[in-house]
């Protein structure tokens, strides 16, 4: 079922900017420790303390597929992740150019796109990251979740008399 | 009687910041039993493993409390700490 | 390939060129990294007696060897050279992912020699490296600087360590500050890097950090963040941040307030990390490299007279150094007053602590509103406070007699000034009133760099967590000794501290997650450096190497100069009684001082008379070379 298929969140209020999940990523992917090799990326702004996860947003109908001129570009239908056939792959970059949020990008030794897989289903940087700035939710949970703390804060606000003006 | 002040905080018993009050009590009152009348009405759990029990500043562990013997103007602290530093 | 310390890159100012070394392995072996190898590259590259600002004094940044890994909370960096504030060894470490990167970057060390004809900043890219044109940066505050490199370099994601105009203006307590807000405050290595004509260093790593043994390390790795994250003191500590401890302190009577005379006030529930949270004040917390706690804070204020701050902070030393310390616990005041430490670049520590000095010797009238500037300076005056800290970073009017330290400010002032000058060796004393606080008062006066608590962080000694008081009961025989107030066994504690604290630093470890948080114990960390470099090392042969590191670091004293003499408490700390705990024993008296100085040398092998380690000691500990040296200078113990 559609709304069943889970997708990586990420709540930039609750990043530290720990990078425990560029680490575990790297090295479930490469066997060593390295951001540029890490599927998933913070963006920083550091002045101000702010750290925004950035990985493939699992686009229900993805642009680096569309583009891709060889079908190196894929989804697995079966489990609904990415995989990129390394060897349809020739680095012509267009999904680079492609991806809206900049989750993909070329491996500097292969030569090759790469982006997020999912981890077949236990994504390590969702268990990497101590504050639960990711998580792995069915899509049909994201915009509730979303919801309820947005209403949350409003409820709160109202429920202090102070507030409504009693 | 005598008088201990007491400090109460920290977060522990909804207390954010530290309350003093002087309480008077009878001569030979222990430190368990000044603990248990002072907290006698918090419903909340507490996590006595980071609480600090302490008298005139030096701490008085979990074993020590129901021998130690308060005396006038000693002060009681019962406040709930964190690491740092 | 590459090892895991990556190579030593060397930076030669004067010449304007650089070259890359692999790092020796021995040096690992012996070392381990970090602040380690740094403590060996100085001893090898400085000469004593030499200039602190001039150009032969080496500035080295060591990442830790573990940095740039998911070995948890360990990607802090260290910052080694001779202290223009003491004229001792020092050693600073900060936070952030600075080392992380240049761990990317193929880098373990960075060691930067000579200096600059007109100011220029670092461009280490990978493995290019450029000297460029720092003349339109020099003036600007750190956080000016830092978002003008990034912009100018076009990656707002690299890593960049500034100095802000307190550097440039050699106050003795600048600051170098990684990732914006992250001091390697203490010591003045931001005036040394000014004296440098060094105004910044942008690094950017597209590198690979590998372990000798990945799977191993991963799952070594992995063991260690569940060992730290179950440390009951954890969720605390990440909640509320270093001043989430400040109660704690102040119920025992060691929270350093107005100039070291008061140690207890009560309430000071507006200068914790509980408050920050509950008002608001606290927007995000923050995390240095791979840390998974997470303790740093980033507040802002919103309202009020201070409207449109922003910083990262406020640290527990910072609410006392420039809170309570001064008189006022006005929270955004103390707000305030942290970003103008953080951008103008200077230790807060310490800044606070001049302040303090100045306040006090205005109330005592050893200073007048003639000195001031024609200002009053009381207590609690957090306008003064503001004024003070833009004063001394720019080295104006009585900001410039304050730039120089506590303790050549009370020189120059004269009188009985010094008697309220609470420093020793030159360093401002940390925010812990070692008279309710022993283990930390023999710290304090052993510590290398000075009466601070960043060599060994004796947080156990207040026995608040069944952690804690499991470490001072394996250290001592009995968890009775987890009391301040005693002053037993103190050497044995503060001799396990250091040699752990040697281990954190050069791994890259944070010191809370080893000796305020317990998790990542001496043996996580041999597992940790066996699997990364593939040599097989015990925990007793690691706590050796940290053995090492501590005496290297005493021996670069002893060479410049240091005897028993030197290993002091401030004044008032030595004659004073703490007024807040009126018992006998609540004093740093010289007896007690002597007799603890005595059980620490004894413990390590070093002469009672001199402080200075014996020839035994020495070759024991793996230094025989260093032996040979101070022998000839007729130094040896």
């Amino acid at each position: 079922m559609f709304m069943l298929r889970k997708v990586i969140l990420a709540e930039p209020e609750l990043c530290t900017g720990c990078k425990q999940c560029e680490m575990v990523c790297s090295f479930a992917h490469e066997g060593a420790y390295s951001p540029a090799l890490s599927r998933i990326r913070l963006v920083k702004f550091e002045d101000k303390c702010l750290s925004v996860p950035v990985t493939c947003a699992y686009c229900e109908r993805p642009v680096c597929e569309e583009v891709c001129p060889t079908g190196a570009m894929t989804t697995d239908p079966q489990k609904g992740k990415a995989r990129v056939v390394e060897a349809k792959c020739i680095g012509c970059k267009e999904c680079v150019s492609a991806c809206p949020i900049g989750a993909v990008e070329i491996h500097p030794e292969k030569g090759v796109a790469f982006r997020c897989d999912l981890c077949e289903g236990d994504p390590a940087c969702v268990k990497a990251c101590p504050t639960g700035a990711l998580k792995y939710v069915p899509i049909s949970h994201a915009a509730r979740d979303r919801r309820r703390s947005k209403v949350l804060g409003w409820s709160l606000m109202l429920l202090d008399p102070e507030r409504r003006g009693a | 009687m005598i008088t201990v002040r007491v400090r109460l905080g920290g977060g522990i018993a909804g207390i954010p910041h530290v309350e003093t009050r002087d309480m008077r009590v009878e001569e030979g009152t222990r430190v368990q039993e000044l603990l248990d009348t002072v907290l006698r009405d918090v419903t909340d759990e507490i996590d006595w493993s980071s609480v600090l029990v302490a008298v005139n500043g030096r701490r008085v562990g979990d074993r020590e409390r129901s021998g130690w013997v308060l005396t006038d103007g000693d002060v009681l602290s019962i406040i709930r700490v964190m690491p740092g530093g | 390939m590459r090892t895991i310390a990556g190579d030593t890159l060397y930076v030669n100012l004067t010449e304007g060129r650089s070259w890359r070394e692999p790092v020796d392995p021995d040096l690992v072996r012996s070392y381990l990294g970090g602040r380690g190898i740094s403590a060996r590259y100085l001893w090898d590259l400085l000469r004593p007696g030499v200039d602190p600002l001039g150009p032969d004094n080496p500035l080295i940044f060591g990442a830790g060897l573990l940095s740039g890994t998911a070995a948890p909370s360990s990607g802090r960096t260290t910052v080694t050279c001779r202290s223009p504030a003491t004229g001792w060894y020092l050693k600073t470490s900060g936070g952030g992912h600075f080392g992380a990167e240049m761990k990317f970057a193929g880098y373990g060390h960075l060691v930067v020699l000579g200096r600059a004809e007109h100011p220029v900043y670092l461009w280490i890219d990978d493995d290019r490296v450029e000297i460029r044109d720092a003349r339109h940066l020099w003036g600007k505050d750190v956080r000016e600087t830092d978002l003008a490199v990034k912009r100018e370099l076009g990656d707002e994601d690299i890593q960049v360590a500034v100095i802000g105009p307190a550097g440039e203006n050699r106050v003795v307590f600048a600051s170098v500050m990684f990732s914006v807000y992250n001091a390697a405050g203490r010591g003045g290595a931001g005036a040394v890097m000014g004296a440098k004509n060094l105004k910044a260093i942008a690094v950017r790593g597209s590198g690979v950090v590998r372990p000798a043994k990945p799977a191993r390390f991963h799952e070594v790795a992995l063991a260690a963040r569940e060992s730290l994250l179950a440390d009951s003191g954890a969720a605390g500590l990440a909640m509320y941040g270093t001043s989430g401890s400040l109660n704690l302190v102040n119920e025992v009577r060691a929270l350093a307030s107005y100039n070291f005379q008061r140690s207890h006030l009560d309430d000071v529930y507006t200068i914790t990390g509980q408050y920050l949270r509950e008002k608001g004040y606290l927007k995000r917390t923050v995390a240095c490299f791979g840390c998974v706690i997470g303790c740093h804070r980033y507040s802002e204020v919103q309202q009020g007279p201070f409207a449109g701050t922003y910083t990262g902070g406020p640290e527990y030393e910072t609410f006392c150094a420039l809170g309570s310390g001064c008189g006022t616990l006005d929270t955004e005041a103390v707000i305030k007053a942290n970003e103008l430490a953080n951008i103008l670049g200077m230790d807060t520590i310490s800044a606070g602590s001049v302040i303090q000095w100045a306040m006090e010797s205005y109330e005592r009238g050893a200073i007048t509103r003639a000195d001031l500037d024609g200002r009053e300076l009381r207590w609690g005056d957090t306008e003064a406070i503001t004024d003070l800290l833009q004063k001394i970073a720019r080295r104006e009017g009585f900001g410039d007699v304050l730039a120089d330290g506590v303790k050549r400010a009370a020189e120059r002032v004269g009188g009985e000034s010094y008697k309220w000058a609470v420093h020793a060796k030159g360093l401002e004393q940390s925010r812990v009133d070692t008279r309710s606080a022993k283990a930390y008062a023999l710290a304090f006066a052993v510590n290398p760099r000075g009466a601070d608590h960043l060599h060994t962080e004796t947080f156990a000694e207040f026995g608040v967590s069944p952690e804690a008081r499991a470490l001072i009961a394996k250290i001592t025989g009995d968890e009775k000794y987890a009391n301040p107030y005693c002053n037993e066994k103190r050497a044995e504690i503060v001799r396990w501290h250091e040699d752990c604290y040697a281990v954190t630093d050069a791994l890259g470890f944070c010191a809370f997650a080893t000796t305020a948080l317990y998790g990542i114990t001496p043996a996580i960390m041999a597992e940790a450096f066996s699997a990364a470099t593939g040599y097989d090392v015990s925990e007793e042969e690691i706590m050796l190497a940290g053995r090492r590191i501590v005496t290297l670091e005493k021996c670069f004293n002893v060479r410049e100069g240091a005897t028993r003499e030197d290993d002091i408490l401030p004044w008032r700390l030595m004659n004073e009684v703490n007024p807040d705990r009126p018992e006998p024993d609540a004093i740093n008296s010289r007896e007690e001082l002597d007799r603890m100085l005595d059980e620490y040398y004894g413990l390590h092998g070093w002469s009672l008379e001199t402080s200075w380690p014996t020839r035994d000691t020495l070759e024991h500990v793996g230094l025989p070379g260093v032996a040979d040296e101070l022998e000839k200078m007729g130094r040896i113990g």
